[in-house]
C-alpha cells in the first residue's frame, strides 16, 4: 500500500471526529442564536392631561395584563411618570397583584400635599411557573392622587413591563 | 514537505476552515431575531451640575433597531430642587419627537434630593433611531444630579430592545 494512502486512511477517523465536532457546534449556536435570552411584554398608557383618582374603598386597575411564561425567574415593573399627593399628611398606595395575590407595593405619602410630586417606580422580583399568569395592578389607597400628574401639552406616561429570563 | 507533515497541515486547514463555516453560518445565516440588544449613556460628576435654563440635553444616544418591544430608562441618582414650590419636566425624544414627560416637584427646595427615572416602552419600527433626554422644565433650577462630599452622581440612560413575548 503506499504511503500517502496509509496516511489518509489513519487520518479519515481524526477527520471524522473533527467533523462530528463541528456539527455539534453548529446545532449548540442555532440554539443558542434562536433561543429567546428574554421574553416581554409591555403595558403602556399615555397621558395629555392628569388624572386623579381616588380609593375610598376597594380598588381602582391601573392595568391588567395576561402573561404566557415559559416559567423562570420574572421581573415585573410599573412606572408612573408623576405620583402626585395633593392631601396633607397622607399616604397613597399602589401594588402588584400576581393571579389574584398581592405580591410587592409601593407606598408614597406627603406632608404638604403638593410640590411633593415625583415618578413613582415599583419592581417586584419573582419565579413565574409554566402557564399564564394574570398581572394586575391596582391603585389601592390615596385621596385625589394624580397618576399621573401632567401639564398639557407634556405627555405623562404610565406603564408596566414584565421580562423573563431563560 | 514530507507526507506525513501534508497531511497534518490539511487535517488543520480543515479544523480552521470548518470552525470558520461554523462561526459564518451561526452568526451571519441564523436568525437573530430572539436577542436582547441594550445600549446606553451615562454621565458621572462628583459636583452638583445645577440647571437654571430649560431645553438642556441630559443624555443622548442613536441606536439601530430591528423593530420591536423597546424600553427606554433614564436614571438620575439625585435629583434635587434649587428652590421651594417648582417643578421640574424630563422629557424623552424620539426621533425629535416628544414621547413622555416625567414631572418632579420641590416643596423645600433643599434636603430633597432623590432619584429620579423616566421609562417608557413601546414598539419602534426597524431602522436608526435618536433618544434624547432633555430638561423642559427647571423654574428656578435643578441639580441633575446633587453631588457634594465625594459622592459621585450618575445620569445614565439605556434603550433595551426585547423579543416580544406571545401572550
Amino acid at each position: 500500500m503506499p504511503a500517502d494512502e496509509v496516511y489518509l486512511r489513519a487520518l479519515i477517523k481524526p477527520l471524522g471526529l473533527v467533523v462530528a465536532a463541528l456539527g455539534i457546534a453548529a446545532i449548540v449556536a442555532l440554539l443558542a442564536r434562536t433561543v429567546p435570552d428574554h421574553r416581554a411584554l409591555a403595558s403602556s398608557s399615555y397621558f395629555r392631561d392628569f388624572r386623579r383618582l381616588t380609593v375610598d374603598s376597594g380598588a381602582i386597575p391601573l392595568h391588567s395584563v395576561t402573561y404566557a411564561s415559559s416559567g423562570g425567574r420574572a421581573t415585573i415593573r410599573w412606572y408612573d411618570s408623576n405620583f402626585e399627593p395633593t392631601k396633607v399628611q397622607r399616604h397613597g398606595i399602589a401594588s402588584i397583584h400576581v393571579d389574584g395575590a398581592r405580591v410587592a407595593s409601593v407606598t408614597r405619602g406627603s406632608s404638604s400635599g403638593t410640590f411633593q410630586d415625583g415618578p413613582i417606580d415599583l419592581v417586584w422580583r419573582g419565579r413565574l411557573g409554566k402557564g399564564k399568569h394574570r398581572v394586575v395592578v391596582l391603585f389601592e389607597q390615596g385621596l385625589a392622587v394624580g397618576i399621573p400628574y401632567t401639564d398639557k401639552p407634556k405627555i405623562g406616561v404610565d406603564n408596566l413591563t414584565i421580562t423573563e429570563d431563560r | 514537505m514530507g507526507p506525513r507533515r501534508r497531511l497534518a497541515a490539511f487535517a488543520l486547514g480543515m479544523f480552521v476552515f470548518g470552525g470558520i463555516v461554523s462561526v459564518v453560518v451561526a452568526f451571519s445565516v441564523l436568525p437573530e431575531g430572539d436577542r436582547v440588544f441594550t445600549v446606553s449613556s451615562q454621565t458621572e460628576l462628583t459636583e452638583s451640575r445645577v440647571i437654571t435654563e430649560p431645553g438642556y440635553i441630559l443624555q443622548s444616544l442613536s441606536a439601530e433597531s430591528r423593530g420591536g418591544l423597546t424600553v427606554v430608562e433614564w436614571h438620575d441618582s439625585a435629583f434635587g430642587p434649587m428652590a421651594e414650590r417648582t417643578g421640574s419636566y424630563i422629557t424623552l425624544y424620539v426621533d425629535g419627537a416628544a414621547q413622555a414627560s416625567s414631572l418632579r416637584g420641590g416643596f423645600q427646595g433643599e434636603f430633597e434630593e432623590a432619584p429620579a427615572g423616566l421609562r417608557w416602552a413601546g414598539n419602534l419600527p426597524p431602522g436608526r433611531h435618536r433618544f434624547e433626554v432633555k430638561l423642559d422644565r427647571v423654574d428656578s433650577g435643578f441639580a441633575v444630579p446633587y453631588a457634594a462630599d465625594g459622592s459621585i452622581g450618575v445620569d445614565n440612560l439605556t434603550v433595551t430592545e426585547y423579543p416580544a413575548a406571545d401572550s
